[in-house]
């Protein structure tokens, strides 16, 4: 371990902070410089000379302004709200230029991926002016639900004439995770019979039905169906709840049991883009997915606690006996009430959705 | 100002001063100048959208014809110039390409190559160069060249990244590009103050690198190709009629002179009064044939040396002798007592001759300088007459003088003369002479006049000494004749002489000459016509006088015996001033500076530099001395250099321990900022990768635990725990109660412990 530690901090000491790289046109002016050298010192032009020493310090002279112009900048990464696999997503890079009174040209920053190589996209700031900050952004698009690791962002800059590329890596370690790609739910719920939960929606929760219990107020709750007393009592809102309401609690269960390959990450995307359908119509939705539990609230922050979920969610592995550990049932768990949605990886495109209502009395376990 | 027209604006003042540089070499005919200023200007209105533009655009094709009709005209005027190649029509077809390219800017490629074509005509003024201008026109276009290089390759970084990366079809991202290129706040007056200030460092880093560099190449061994700073013309024959023609405005430095004696002079107008009574001895003529003086070439005539040479230093001293000059040796090293003292420095001549104040007595050539290639001697001619030879040194044998070169770039010898009016000299009485000693100097043409020989009889009647007879002529030529340079001539008189003597009564100083000569030789007093150069100007920075071609002057020398050979000028005296002014007094200080220190810089100059520098640091005070090898450093000096290295190497190695050090304070304070479980994990990682299995940059957290899982690793489960808390803490925020992470943190310590 020691030997390790030592010869990476003497790879670190011969490896420049620094990286350059002779451009088309600089590799062109070196030669030309050389040819010019040559004809000077054979030729006895004493003219030459200098004319070749312009071009020699014209090359020094763009190593010391590059290396200026990078100089004191503070880069930091905007992440965007959300990114799910195979839509575009903007990520914000912006620039503070710490330098007292030289502005930096032409500066090129790129998001390096974790094996430390540059995303194919970069961005552009022509001037920063001295002490001000710009801001840009670069548009992505990640194929790949999951965790993506980004080490750091390269700045690098051709300033001032284009002769060789400078650039230094600055560590910026930073995991992106990416939800999974959503796609279009209306039909295959019309296929699955499931229709009658989009029918019975309605903007503001329906009061009909036994009452079904108290429980805290939640956003697009009626203010009419408040219980005072309890709230007084408790300190919190409480609203009372129906037996219709309850009917609106949906368990999406993904069943990860299953070969990892497109036909599972579709129904990942189908279980994402459900979820989201019905949080989106009013419905508590929560997420069974292997292991992992979401409970059901009804409120959007659950929107990102599924799709972190399912972002992360792996199909399951067998023990070192050849078991596969049971994912944590849908029937292991009483959901008041919920109706189960179980998404099951068929075929690529069109993954099998399940619906089974699991209708339990209040005092139930 | 808007970035576009900066850019623009920048370009052509960039090609125009590469232009002007090359103008000022005069190799460019006044025809090729006013057209290149022409097409320059119409260039400049030939933007693309206008109307000169759009009319261009539409000939492009002719344009194109016209280029390919040039190139191959110049191509074949090349290849008829061979064996003497003449590259300069292939200047001229790059100057019409550069103009073709102004006219034809559209995009970056056009851009580029004006840069190159620029670049080209400079690297044309540097072979070309004879004065020290360029160096002011190189100055501009290094800061120029700083600038435009920057603004084009902004204008590049604009058109590529507002332009390409956004789709074409979009009107809206290339109205952007232009709004960005119409901009004032790309570039403003400190940018180019900036920029400015880097463009002076180049220039100076270039000075360094142009000092710096080894001279070893066969270019400076062979003698280099080296252009001449400027050529003096100076005939080796006379022909009356040609001197005022040739001379008379011309402000080609012939020679520079520093003269102890004068220098010393703390009176202005005694200094003057001394300038312009020196009389620069050059070309001796015994031989006058209608209208021309020439030289008989008589092995009697022949000046002859006697040479010491210096075997410190290999330096030789020439001690003038002349045939009719009988002293004794020792008698003539006493003639050094009491010379005038010239160190003089031919700049370039067409014929190489060993100027020196009237009457040069001894010539002491330098040794060959260390490091240099070529070196000059001394070759005896006529008359006392010596000439300057240029020869390749020979590193085995320094006495070895035979490797002559056809070429001439300019000498530097001293010179100690006499007063050349004054005899001083042991000469024979003529009747003492044998009569083919001074037959060329008395010798007059058969066909002479019988008017002339009439005339000279007629002015020296009743003068019996050699001296009344000179100073006969010369009076009366002054008495009846007119100075003039705007000579007349009558066609029927054949003898030009006759014609100056008789009908026009009129002439410059080689009438005068020629007329004293023959009158002289007609009445038996033997003279030689002189051709040199009279007084100068003193320059007062460098203490040096200056000489000018217009500064030619003829007299004649005649022999009076006892006195020997005396300088007589007939010629009447004009009035010319002897001061430089200020200005002009800073040019040729520049313009020596220039040939001296750059024109003609080689491996000696480097040596002499070297050792002066040396000398200022007080490294050592004789690094270099003629026939020494140079001084090792003390052990003092190599202590202090050593132990300054050391510090240095251990300064920066210091720097960059603490720039480490403060970078991992850093990250380790942003961490801490972070959760407990988050610390916990990253702990753990770290132990983990101490035992061998670390987490690589891109393993996520759950890909790394089923690694582990597959390794068969201790404690996989307790990492499961940890992983899944990890996890939900930092992607999902979720806050890990404070008993978890204790618990997970007790479990942690049986991970990858063995069982």
């Amino acid at each position: 371990m020691v030997a390790v530690g030592l010869r990476g901090r003497v790879r670190r000491w011969f490896r420049p902070p620094r990286k350059f790289r002779l451009t088309r046109e600089g590799k062109w002016f070196i030669v030309a410089t050389l040819v010019l050298g040559f004809a000077a010192v054979n030729g006895g032009i004493n003219l030459l000379f200098l004319v070749f020493g312009m071009l020699l310090c014209l090359l020094v002279a763009n190593g010391v302004l590059s290396e200026a112009s990078l100089r004191r900048l503070e880069v930091h990464r905007q992440l965007p709200l959300a990114m799910h696999a195979g839509s575009p997503f903007l990520m914000g890079i912006s620039v503070r230029n710490r330098k007292a009174r030289i502005p930096t040209f032409s500066l090129e920053v790129e998001d390096l991926a974790a094996d430390k190589k540059p995303v194919d996209r970069r961005c552009f700031f022509l001037k920063i002016p001295a002490c001000r900050q710009q801001e840009t952004s670069y548009r992505r698009t990640l194929s790949k639900r999951g965790l993506h690791r980004l080490t750091g962002l390269r700045l690098s800059t051709r300033f001032p004439f284009g002769l060789l590329r400078r650039s230094i890596d600055v560590e910026a370690p930073a995991d992106l995770l990416v939800y999974p790609a959503l796609v279009p739910i209306a039909d295959l719920v019309l296929r699955n019979g499931l229709a009658q939960l989009g029918e019975e929606q309605s903007a503001v929760r329906a009061r009909s039905g036994d009452f079904h219990g108290l429980r805290e107020l939640r956003t697009g709750d009626d203010p009419r169906d408040i219980h005072w007393r309890t709230s007084a009592r408790r300190g919190r809102l409480f609203v009372r709840e129906f037996e219709e309401e309850s009917r609106r609690t949906v368990m999406v269960v993904l069943e990860t049991r299953a070969e990892a390959g497109p036909a599972f990450e579709a129904a990942v995307s189908y279980a994402a883009s459900l979820a989201l359908m019905l949080l989106r119509r009013g419905f508590r939705v929560g997420l069974v997915a292997g292991t992992a539990v979401v409970p059901p609230e009804a409120n959007w922050p659950q929107a990102g606690s599924i799709l972190r979920c399912l972002a992360l969610v792996q199909i399951a592995q067998a023990d070192s006996d050849g078991n596969v550990r049971p994912d944590v049932s849908a029937t292991s768990r009483s959901w008041q009430g919920a109706t189960l949605l179980t998404v099951t990886p068929a075929a690529p495109d069109s993954p099998r959705i399940e619906a089974g209502a699991r209708k339990q009395s209040r005092r139930s376990a | 100002m808007r970035f576009r027209l900066v850019h623009k604006l920048a370009s052509f003042v960039l090609a125009a001063t590469a232009f002007l540089t090359l103008a000022t070499s005069g190799v460019l005919s006044t025809v090729v100048l006013v057209l290149v200023v022409l097409g320059g200007a119409l260039a400049w209105l030939a933007d693309p959208e206008t109307r000169v533009g759009l009319l261009l655009d539409r000939c492009a094709g002719w344009l194109t014809v016209v280029t390919l009709l040039f190139l191959a005209a110049a191509v074949f005027q090349v290849a008829r110039s061979f064996p003497e190649v003449d590259l300069s029509p292939f200047l001229d077809f790059v100057l019409f390409l550069l103009i073709y390219k102004l006219c034809q800017r559209r995009g970056n490629r056009d851009y580029l190559q004006i840069y190159i074509l620029s670049f080209l005509i400079m690297l044309a003024a540097a072979w070309t160069a004879i004065s020290v201008i360029f160096v002011v026109g190189f100055s501009i276009y290094v800061v120029l060249a700083t600038w435009t290089l920057i603004l084009f390759h902004l204008r590049r970084e604009i058109e590529e990244n507002y332009i390409v990366r956004h789709a074409s079809e979009s009107q809206a991202e290339q109205v952007t590009a232009t709004r960005v290129l119409n901009s004032r706040r790309v570039v403003g007056l400190s940018f180019f103050l900036t920029t400015g200030g880097v463009a002076l460092l180049v220039l100076v880093g270039s000075s360094l690198v142009f000092a710096m560099v080894p001279r070893v190449g066969i270019g400076f061994i062979l003698g280099g190709v080296r252009r001449q700073v400027g050529i003096a013309g100076f005939s080796d024959e006379v022909k009356l009629g040609m001197h005022g023609l040739i001379s008379t405005d011309n402000q080609t430095v012939v020679l520079r002179a520093q003269i102890p004696h004068i220098a010393a002079m703390a009176n202005d107008d005694e200094r003057d009064r001394a300038i312009a009574s020196l009389y620069w001895r050059g070309t001796a003529y015994d031989t006058y044939d209608k209208g021309q003086w020439l030289r008989s070439r008589d092995d009697k005539a022949r000046t002859q040396y006697t040479v010491t040479q210096s075997p410190r230093d290999f330096s030789r001293i020439y001690l003038v002798t002349d045939a009719l000059d009988p002293r004794s040796s020792e008698g003539r090293k006493a003639a050094l007592q009491g010379t005038l003292e010239q160190d003089v420095e031919i700049v370039a001549l067409s014929h190489p001759v060993a100027f020196a104040i009237d009457r040069p007595v001894a010539f002491e050539m330098p040794p060959p300088p260390m490091g240099s290639f070529t070196a000059v001697d001394l070759e005896p001619r006529w008359s006392g007459e010596a000439s300057l030879r240029m020869f390749r040194v020979n590193p085995a044998n320094p006495y070895d003088r035979r490797q002559a070169m056809t070429e001439f770039q300019g000498a530097s010898y001293k010179v100690y003369s006499r007063d050349g009016k004054r005899g001083k000299g042991a000469g024979f009485a003529v009747e003492q002479l044998a009569p083919d000693a001074v037959d060329n100097y008395l010798r007059v043409p058969d066909s002479t006049a019988e008017r002339m020989r009439t005339l000279a009889q007629t002015i020296t009647a009743g003068k019996k000494s050699p001296v009344a007879k000179v100073l006969a002529v010369v009076t009366w030529l002054k008495q009846t004749h007119g100075y003039t340079t705007d000579l007349k001539r009558n066609e029927r008189v054949a003898d030009p002489l006759e014609d100056f003597l008789f009908e026009e009564k009129a002439g410059h100083c080689e009438y005068f000459a020629s007329a004293a000569a023959v009158l002289l030789r007609l009445s038996g007093v033997p003279t030689r016509y002189i051709n040199g150069f009279l007084g100068g100007e003193w320059n007062d920075l460098r203490k040096a006088v200056t000489v000018r071609e217009n500064r030619a002057h003829s007299w004649i020398e005649a022999y009076l015996g006892g006195e020997g050979w005396v300088r007589v000028d007939a010629t009447p005296a004009l009035a010319r001033s002897s001061r430089m002014g200020a200005l002009r007094q800073l040019i040729d200080s520049a313009e020596l500076f220039w040939g001296r220190w750059v024109v003609e810089y080689s491996a000696s100059q480097q040596l002499l530099l070297a050792q002066r520098l040396g000398r200022k640091f007080g490294i050592s005070s004789r690094v270099y001395s003629p026939g020494r090898g140079p001084t090792p450093l003390t052990r003092k000096q190599v202590l202090l250099i050593t132990g300054l290295v050391m510090l240095v190497i251990a300064v920066l190695s210091q720097r960059k321990r603490l720039r480490r050090r403060h970078s991992r304070h850093k990250q380790e304070s942003s961490l801490q900022r972070e959760q407990p479980i988050v610390r916990l994990y990253q702990s753990t990682l770290k132990r983990l990768a101490a035992a061998g299995t670390a987490r690589l940059p891109s393993e996520s957290p759950h890909a790394y635990l089923l690694r582990m899982k597959n390794q068969e690793l201790d404690g996989t489960a307790e990492l499961e725990r940890l992983t899944d808390c990890y996890a939900s803490a930092r992607y999902g925020d979720i806050a890990i109660p404070p008993e978890t992470v204790a618990q997970l943190r007790r479990q942690a310590s049986q991970i990858g412990r063995p069982a």
